[in-house]
């Protein structure tokens, strides 16, 4: 009976030893890389629901350094809503990736005016840096700015050795989107979009930048 | 009796395929590519956009390439290549309600470099209501003593439209260009479209001993359904 016990208390032991190192492993790994910084938790949840006025301004940052790679992440919302009923979500979350760091956003907004003068204004964004010796360099920024007596409108981002973005919305006011970036390597290249619709609209909008290292480059693997 | 309006009149431009052949001889033309850069970029960019009062948009796109190190040009010296694929866009539309989609994709390590497939719908719903869209992408290769330029687009200003244009462009393999471009009317293929419209495509190549420069543009004005494909191939 006393032999059961001790190993049980053991494999309980070792199964809290394991979940632990599951934890702190990605951290330590990254630690030993780099530097790995941000200002403020490594995830965040922002919720609003209101039937009043309100407004919101919030900031996000991480940052890298490592041997062969650094990088630097930023998200932002500015959200201002009178009268109505209003609500918004806004995500913000980063994890060590196998290379470098995987960042997810996402901003979920709604309003209605009840029939008053009011509306929603927003303006979320991300901004991105990324440098590797392996991939290359890019720097590139998403964002939209909205103006809604009535609608919806969501957003995500993920970054992991580019960015990928998505963007819908729905309703009534105005509307503007896009996507800026410059990529730098062997090669180099800067590509814009910028969309702004008034009235009436419906719109989706889809960015993803991509670096990979080049399998079919008669250089065989870079510098 | 019904009448017809003067301005009213069918215009048809239909299949203009321009395949540029080059006396230069394919193998050494195709040899002008700049091969893939060790990292590679990729974009894929989709945009949907239904808006009933205004809406704009503008796209732009520079990338540049080089076989090697290009430190101290120009000149290019022996061996050295250099490309480039320039592409700008810009939709404009008031005073109706119009209907863009768009896929845009760039592979800087696969061919074709560059593809952008793009659908306009517009209806007017008053009388100065009207789309505007330019589109145009160009492309250019150097290396001692030989030049390769090649651009295609197109421009318009409607007032009801269903175009669809296609685009392609590649530079890492033997350089191409497809430029395709189909307008008429909402209700349905074959049914005139109202405005201006106008596709082009130009080309030179030069080199130690030779040089060919070619131009070529359509414009129709009125009421028309228009249809014109341009390819640049060696």
């Amino acid at each position: 009976m006393r032999e059961e016990g001790f190993i049980g208390a053991v494999i309980l032991l070792l199964s809290f030893l394991v979940l632990f190192l599951f934890l702190i492993l990605p951290q330590a790994a990254l630690a030993q890389e780099g530097t790995w910084s941000h200002s403020s938790p490594t995830w965040t949840i922002t919720y609003i629901h209101s039937n009043g006025s309100w407004n919101v301004s919030q900031n996000h940052s991480h940052s890298y350094a490592g041997k062969n790679l650094s990088e630097s992440f930023a998200h932002y919302l500015y959200a201002n809503a009178s009268r109505g009923e209003s609500v918004i979500l806004d995500t913000w979350s980063v994890l060590p990736a196998s290379y470098g760091s995987q960042l997810s956003t996402g901003t979920a907004i709604g309003y209605d005016s009840l029939g008053t003068e009011g509306q929603l204004t927003t303006r979320e964004g991300t901004v991105v840096g990324f440098y590797s010796r392996d991939f290359g360099c890019l720097d590139a920024s998403v964002g939209s700015q909205v103006a809604l007596t009535h609608g919806i409108g969501h957003s995500s981002t993920k970054v992991e050795k580019g960015i990928g973005y998505d963007f819908s919305s729905r309703g009534k006011g105005s509307v503007e989107v896009g996507c800026d970036a410059v990529a730098i390597g062997n090669a180099h290249g800067t590509y814009s979009q910028h969309i702004t619709a008034n009235g009436e609209f419906n719109i989706y909008y889809s960015a993803d930048i991509s670096l990979r290292a080049n399998p079919l480059c008669p250089f065989g693997s870079a510098p | 009796m019904k009448k017809t309006p003067a301005r009213l009149i069918l215009i048809r431009v239909v299949v203009i395929a321009l395949a540029m052949s080059f006396t230069f001889g394919g193998v050494a033309f195709a040899s002008r590519n700049v091969p893939p850069t060790p990292e590679t970029a990729t974009l894929t960019i989709t945009t949907e956009v239904v808006c009933d009062r205004k809406m704009k948009e503008i796209e732009q796109l520079n990338w540049e390439c080089s076989n090697k190190d290009l430190l101290d040009n120009p000149p290019l010296t022996s061996g050295q290549k250099y490309g480039k694929i320039k592409y700008k866009e810009n939709t404009f539309s008031s005073g109706g309600t119009i209907n863009l989609y768009k896929d845009f994709k760039v592979d800087t390590g696969k061919t074709p470099n560059l593809e952008v497939t793009k659908n306009i719908g517009y209806t007017a719903a008053c009388k100065k209501g009207s789309v505007s869209h330019t589109e145009g992408v160009g492309m250019s290769l150097k290396s001692k003593g030989c030049c390769v330029y090649v651009a295609a687009g197109c421009y318009m200003s409607m007032t009801d439209v269903q175009a669809t244009t296609e685009t392609k462009a590649q530079i890492t393999q033997t350089p191409e260009m497809h430029y395709e471009i189909n307008a008429g009317r909402l209700e349905g293929p074959g049914n005139p479209a109202e405005g201006i419209i106008s596709a082009s495509m130009s080309a030179s190549v030069d080199d130690e001993h030779k040089g060919l420069k070619l131009r070529y543009k359509t414009t129709v004005d009125g009421s028309f359904a228009f249809y014109e494909v341009m390819d640049f191939k060696p």
